[in-house]
């Protein structure tokens, strides 16, 4: 028998994936020994702060680039970049809910270190290069979220979303399980390298092929129902109007982003010589994707199952910037989940702030007359809502300019005039909130509640939201920088 | 075997058979010994049990049905067979009627890898121990179906507590082999057997002990804690006094076999006996030593083999024979101290069951894996594993080292987990008290 | 190599037809005398009240779900312990790894009380 051999491991590689891990568990612990019921926040903190720390730890590798376990993981910029958006989605998630879990009576310190746990799912997908690790970072990320969506323990609806996602989550993961095969089976390799290889010696002739794309279509299935593509979006609603606001806030922003941007790493190395393919597929996908966000939102009265099906509407937008799969597409992905996530993890907590103990009621009227009560936070929603809707000074704005440029110089011209049209029939349910807001009277009384955590993420998000609208600059430049050497 | 067989159908009788034919009728003909003897074995351990228990509890036992009535079990057995079976009206016929079937099988099946004698094993599989415990979980799904299409409470409670606590006790069970594979680095019963040569220190770790056959693992003190904990797990996984929670008759009158009668009831009374007679039989094979045994090591040497042509095939058998009273005599110790082991306790409750596997035995077994990890590293690391510390030390000296090292964190490990085991115990015992003072009204 | 399983087989089968077979002579053999009385759920004597099959307690599926990670991390275990000595030092630091994972879960649930029986 051969001697078995470990493959030489660079762990550093790995740093800020294994801080986040490392962090978890050992919070795991210090949250059931050391830290006392009623007291839980201080978990909360320890996970913002380890967060923070698996940030940092980040900053000196910007220059290293690698892989490593046998071409499995792989860092680079990419990578690196996405990782920053990752821990800040999460840190955000969690100050939005250091007050949210007391108030509604579902305070649990493990809801911290399985926010942990769920950003190091995400960092994983960005971080892989084979199809084994990719689904690993799904299944890391969606477990946690199964019981994240439940947290609300006694709430039917909770339970309820709970359920439905973690039905429907199972049935994606066995797609991808069964897509992983076949691709397997027709290349006789699961890294993304050695499938794009394999086409690249391979002349493409459709019936030879039937194999590996049934496989590709079963992976690209899979990650529909994680970004939640129409027509496999039918979930979101329930899902996150079901779920704890700050999960939903995090799912939104941060289930979607993994799963994109590693929907972007298999497309452009693994399956680039079979783009003949899969671009008609997906310009289907992008194109019905945005019209059923946007239309599906407009007749809502609920907001948080309008922000689900802005957050649809958004994940075609993103998508066109994944199909393109030049540098200006890839650029302007980074770029557009960044300005969306800060965007929308603000508006939800604005979202938090107006959610009155023990209702699951989170009716647009609430927001009439918000503007005469608190004027900050009305203006905050507003700037928040203008973003999503891509009104000029904002994030969105240039977010979603980029985009379409991108998709238009791609030759995808009629998607993006489809992007810009959906945007205009966007504008008028995001602009509804905005009139409530500063121009009806209140039709009930809510007491809007604010503290520590939910202020520091609004003010943020909203910095942010005006910064990246205003100058984007320094952050194009980094978009930029991001994808030198992307390929690994 | 198989060459004794061919010798015989194509040389001796000149029949002209195929290769395959004759190894599948030498297959055919060991498994229909060995299902010969496993009912013989039960039988003996029901007279054996009987007897033994009797005498603990200063009574004579049975002692009327042959000369010390010796012949009890085999009347016994004639009664089953020829009793009404009964199913109930309510009962899923046909689940209740493969329940007994699904239970027995695989305890039957489980005889393939255990070698009863130097070559005698009806086949070496390379994962024989993972056989073994694979197939053993199979009749945990009998259980649940004799409990379930029963459609009575009694057994439907008594095929739960059976799975849990199955499934419970197998953990400590797997993890306590685990060390034994770490120290042989072979999941083949054989092999395991095999590398237990020796004088108190076996072979493997110090060349040079003469091989007297006993060089077991329970003389470690990674076997010994091993073989603790894996013989305590068995008594779990065979249902016996003091975990005999499943069929606690003064609770839930039978458990899963309560609404059995006759044949059906007599399979799962066999296959419970022919699991214990496995679970004595892998405890004394993997920590005992098997066969293993002063001269039989040098009769099987003087015997006819590959290595020694010009040997006697007497020598053959009386080193088989030897070695199978070896195995059969540590066989039947270990039953003894199960009989003894009923004789002594009472029964346990079901959360003292669950909190011993989960919070006693789990972690105990986990040290231990630690433990085998140590012994090994000093007894067989060199440089080139990344141990340059040992290389200058005597074989005598690492064994002494690694003996007194893992001695150390074993005892630690018992004395710190019981402490905080009776510990918990015994506040869970003022928790009981104060709910029963809380629950008696207090005016009168 | 799958050849070493033909005897396995062989045993499986003789197994099966064991069992099938003594319980077939068996019904062959034993009387055939049916009461409504006798065909009744044995209760002790009891009338029986309600169905027996109804809900189970949910710290069995407890006890079930942490048999199944438990097994399954002893199931990655075994392959480890065979190649343990040729892994030397990199092998033992990867599964000092995941056996402190291991002890991780353990110890929290423990704490958590998902061992506790009531």
């Amino acid at each position: 028998m051969e001697p078995l051999q470990i493959p030489p491991v660079n762990l550093i590689l790995l740093a800020p994936l294994l801080t986040v891990v490392g962090w978890a568990s050992a919070l795991l612990l210090v949250d059931v020994f050391l830290i006392p019921e009623g007291k839980k926040k201080l978990t909360g903190y320890l996970a913002i702060a380890g967060l923070l720390v698996a940030g940092l730890v980040g900053l000196p590798l910007w220059n290293v680039s690698g892989s490593t376990f046998s071409g499995m993981l792989v860092l680079d910029r990419y990578s690196l970049s996405l990782t920053w958006i990752f821990v800040i989605v999460g840190a955000l998630s969690i100050a939005m809910a250091l007050d949210y879990l007391p108030r509604h009576g579902i305070e649990q310190g493990e809801f911290y270190p399985l926010i942990m746990f769920a950003v190091a799912g995400m960092i994983l997908l960005a971080q892989g290069t084979d199809l084994i690790v990719l689904f690993l970072g799904i299944e890391a990320l969606s477990i946690t979220l199964y019981i994240l969506t439940g947290f609300a323990y006694p709430r039917l609806t909770s339970e309820e979303a709970a359920m439905k996602y973690l039905v429907l989550g199972a049935f994606a993961a066995g797609f991808f399980v069964y897509g992983i095969a076949l691709v397997y089976g027709a290349t006789g390799t699961t890294s993304l390298a050695g499938i794009a290889e394999f086409l690249g010696r391979q002349t493409l002739v459709a019936e030879d092929q039937t194999l590996l794309l049934a496989g590709a279509g079963m992976v690209l299935i899979a990650f529909s129902f994680k970004t939640a593509l129409v027509p496999f979006h039918m979930w979101t609603p329930d899902v996150y109007e079901g779920s704890p606001t700050p999960v939903a806030a995090f799912m939104s922003v941060g289930t979607k982003g993994a799963a994109l941007a590693a929907l972007l790493r298999v497309l452009a190395f693994a399956f680039e010589g079979v783009q003949a393919y899969w671009l008609p597929v997906l310009a289907a996908l992008a194109a019905i994707t945005m019209v059923v966000g946007n239309l599906g939102a407009l007749g809502q009265t609920n907001v948080k199952r309008m922000l689900a099906y802005s957050s649809i509407g958004h994940a075609g937008y993103i998508l066109l910037g994944i199909m393109v799969a030049s540098e200006r597409g890839a650029e302007a992905f980074l770029f557009y989940l960044l300005a969306y996530a800060l965007t929308n993890l603000g508006a939800f907590g604005v979202v938090i702030a107006l959610e009155q103990q023990g209702e699951s009621v989170w009716s647009i009227e609430d927001f009439a007359g918000l503007y005469q009560r608190r004027p900050m936070l009305a203006v905050a929603m507003a700037l928040f809502m203008f973003s999503l809707a891509g009104v000029p000074p904002t994030a969105g704005f240039m977010a979603k300019f980029f985009i379409f440029t991108a998709a238009y110089e791609g030759g995808l011209g009629w998607l993006a005039l489809v992007g810009v049209i959906t945007s205009a029939i966007a504008a008028y349910f995001y602009l509804r909130v905005v009139v409530k807001m500063f121009m009806q009277e209140p039709a009930r009384e809510v007491q809007p509640e604010l503290n520590r955590g939910l202020n520091a993420d609004i003010i943020i998000a909203g910095v942010a939201t005006l910064l990246i609208g205003l100058v984007p600059t320094p952050f194009i430049f980094l978009a930029q920088q991001s994808l030198v050497a992307l390929g690994g | 075997m198989y060459e004794l067989l061919d010798a015989l159908i194509n040389g001796r009788l000149g029949l002209g058979w195929p290769g395959w034919a004759v190894a599948l009728l030498g297959h055919v003909a060991v498994a229909t010994l060995l299902f010969l003897v496993a009912p013989v074995q039960m039988l003996f351990f029901t007279y054996y049990e009987r007897r033994a228990i009797a005498r603990m509890q200063d009574r004579i036992g049975p002692n009327r049905v042959g000369p010390e009535g010796i012949w009890q079990p085999i009347a016994d057995g004639v009664k089953m067979f020829t009793k009404e079976d009964i199913v109930p009206a309510a009962a899923d016929r046909y689940v209740h009627l493969l329940a007994p079937i699904v239970v027995v099988a695989p305890t039957m099946f489980m005889f393939a890898v255990v070698p009863w004698g130097p070559g005698m094993v009806p086949v070496d599989l390379n994962v024989g121990l993972l056989f073994f415990f694979a197939i053993s979980s199979i009749s945990a799904v009998g259980l649940m179906m004799a409990g379930w299409a029963s459609n009575n409470k009694f057994a439907l409670l008594g095929a739960m507590r059976a799975v849990a606590q199955m499934v419970s006790y197998e953990i400590p069970a797997v993890l306590s082999l685990i060390a034994i594979v770490m120290l042989t680095g072979t999941l083949s019963v054989v092999q395991i057997v095999a590398a237990q040569g020796g004088l108190v220190i076996s072979t493997a770790d110090l060349p040079g002990v003469p091989d007297v056959g006993l060089g077991w693992f329970i003389f470690t003190p990674v076997g010994l804690l091993a073989c603790l904990c894996f013989f305590i797990a068995a008594l779990a996984e065979g249902e016996r006094t003091p975990f005999d929670i499943p069929e606690a008759d003064s609770e839930i009158v039978a458990g899963y076999m309560t609404e059995y009668s006759g044949m059906k009831f007599g399979l799962f009374y066999l296959a419970q006996y022919v699991l214990n007679f496995l679970l004595c039989a892998i405890t004394a094979v993997v920590f005992c030593g098997g066969w293993q045994g002063p001269g039989v090591g040098w009769l099987a040497a003087q015997g006819l083999s590959p290595a020694n042509p010009d040997g006697s095939w007497v020598f053959n058998l009386f080193a088989g024979m030897l070695g199978v009273f070896y195995f059969l005599a540590k066989t039947y110790f270990f039953f003894f101290v199960m009989i003894w082991a009923r004789g002594a306790f009472p029964r346990l409750r079901v959360d003292q069951l669950m909190d011993f596997g989960w919070k006693f035995l789990i972690p105990l077994t986990l040290v231990n894996v630690v433990s085998a990890a140590v012994w090994v590293g000093i007894t067989r690391w060199g440089p080139e594993e990344g141990l340059d510390f040992t290389a200058q030390w005597s074989p005598l000296l690492r064994w002494g080292v690694a003996f007194a090292l893992t001695m150390a964190i074993n005892v630690v490990a018992y004395l710190t987990l019981a402490r905080l085991y009776a510990a918990a115990q015994a506040a869970r015992g003022r928790v009981d008290l104060e709910e029963l003072v809380g629950s008696v009204p207090t005016s009168a | 190599m799958l050849g070493a399983y033909l005897p396995i087989l062989v045993m499986f089968l003789i197994a099966v037809f064991i069992a099938a077979f003594v319980i077939i002579v068996s019904s062959l053999l034993g009387p055939r005398r049916s009461t409504v009385r006798k065909l009744a759920p044995y209760e002790s004597g009891m009338e029986p009240i309600g169905p027996a099959i109804r809900r189970i307690p949910v710290k069995f599926y407890v006890v079930a779900m942490l048999f199944i990670v438990f097994d399954i991390e002893v199931v990655f275990f075994y392959p480890y312990a065979l190649v343990f000595r040729d892994l030397a030092g990199p092998g033992l630091v990867a599964m000092g790894v995941f056996f402190l994972v291991l002890v991780v879960g353990f110890v929290y649930e423990w704490k958590k009380g998902a061992l506790k029986w009531e």
